[in-house]
């Protein structure tokens, strides 16, 4: 364990996090989109986490600190709203258009706990700071 | 009365213990969001205890010097704290886990690595008062 691998797990939770906010703020920005490449509605999305153990650099044993990762970003199939709207370009014979299955309180309410969970990971990189200078104190 | 006593060697595995240990939390702060992840720790306790009952020399020859005698038989016995292995990390009951397995609480992890880095810098200074001391023992009093 070295001053850095505890830098590189923080910095891994850090981009984690930013990987969710980016997430949440498309599923916000394409909540009322109706059209995609792939054809039909906007479809939400979700990153995947997933624990990676850390690796002591000479060895490459694990050192047992675990980082993180986003191991996929999964698409929300769920069904999305229908909304009566016989004038829109994409409604369907019967008049109705289908929108994206975001739900925007569910998204801003993941923004919220994201940048709370970036504040912890940055306050983690904040103390490791403090406590290197301390080290490097000793014997001053 | 010795000079190189054991308080080098007890500070540098504790500072060893809570690097180690703020990796470990760090970690529980970066998976806050991975399903099934557990909150884990160091164990602290058993990896001091480890280290202090490992620490200091025996004598495998009479030709040696004696261990509990000598600055120089103490001083080297104090050099194993720096090759000790990593201390053990366990997983600990944090709070009930959310609806995706999730372990980790966050007011326990803060709490917890607000107190390692005041530890860290308690160690840290012990670590320069001990070697204030023999600075000022090293130049007659005039340090």
């Amino acid at each position: 364990m070295d001053f850095f691998t505890a830098l590189h797990v923080s910095g891994s939770g850090l981009s984690a996090e930013r990987a969710r906010v980016n997430i949440a703020t498309s599923n916000l920005a394409n909540a009322e989109t109706t059209r995609t490449a792939a054809g039909g509605p906007y479809k939400r999305l979700d990153p995947v986490f997933e624990a990676v153990a850390m690796e002591v650099p000479q060895s490459g044993e694990p050192d047992g600190a675990m980082g993180v990762r986003v191991s996929q970003v999964a698409v929300d199939n769920t069904p999305g709203r229908r909304v009566y709207s016989p004038g829109h370009p994409d409604a369907d014979p019967d008049g109705f258009v289908a929108l994206p299955n975001v739900n925007p309180i569910h998204e801003v309410v993941n923004l919220m706990s994201a940048s709370r969970a970036y504040e912890a990971n940055a306050s983690a990189v904040e103390t490791i700071k403090t406590m290197a200078q301390r080290g490097l104190d000793i014997a001053r | 009365m010795r000079i190189f006593d054991e308080t080098l060697t007890r500070v540098e595995r504790s500072l060893d213990v809570r690097l180690q240990r703020h990796g470990v939390l760090a970690g529980n702060l970066a998976n806050i969001d991975t399903p099934g992840y557990k909150q884990r720790d160091v164990d602290f306790v058993a990896a001091m205890g480890a280290a202090l009952d490992g620490q200091g020399v025996s004598r495998t020859d009479a030709r040696h010097f004696d261990a509990e005698g000598g600055a120089l038989a103490v001083g080297v016995g104090g050099t194993t704290a720096g090759d000790a292995a990593p201390a053990r990390v366990i997983e600990v009951g944090g709070s009930t886990p959310s609806l995706d397995g999730n372990g980790v609480d966050l007011d326990q992890t803060m709490a917890a690595l607000a107190e390692n880095g005041l530890q860290y810098g308690a160690n840290a200074r012990a670590a320069s008062k001990k070697l204030g001391i023999l600075r000022y023992v090293a130049s007659d009093g005039n340090g």
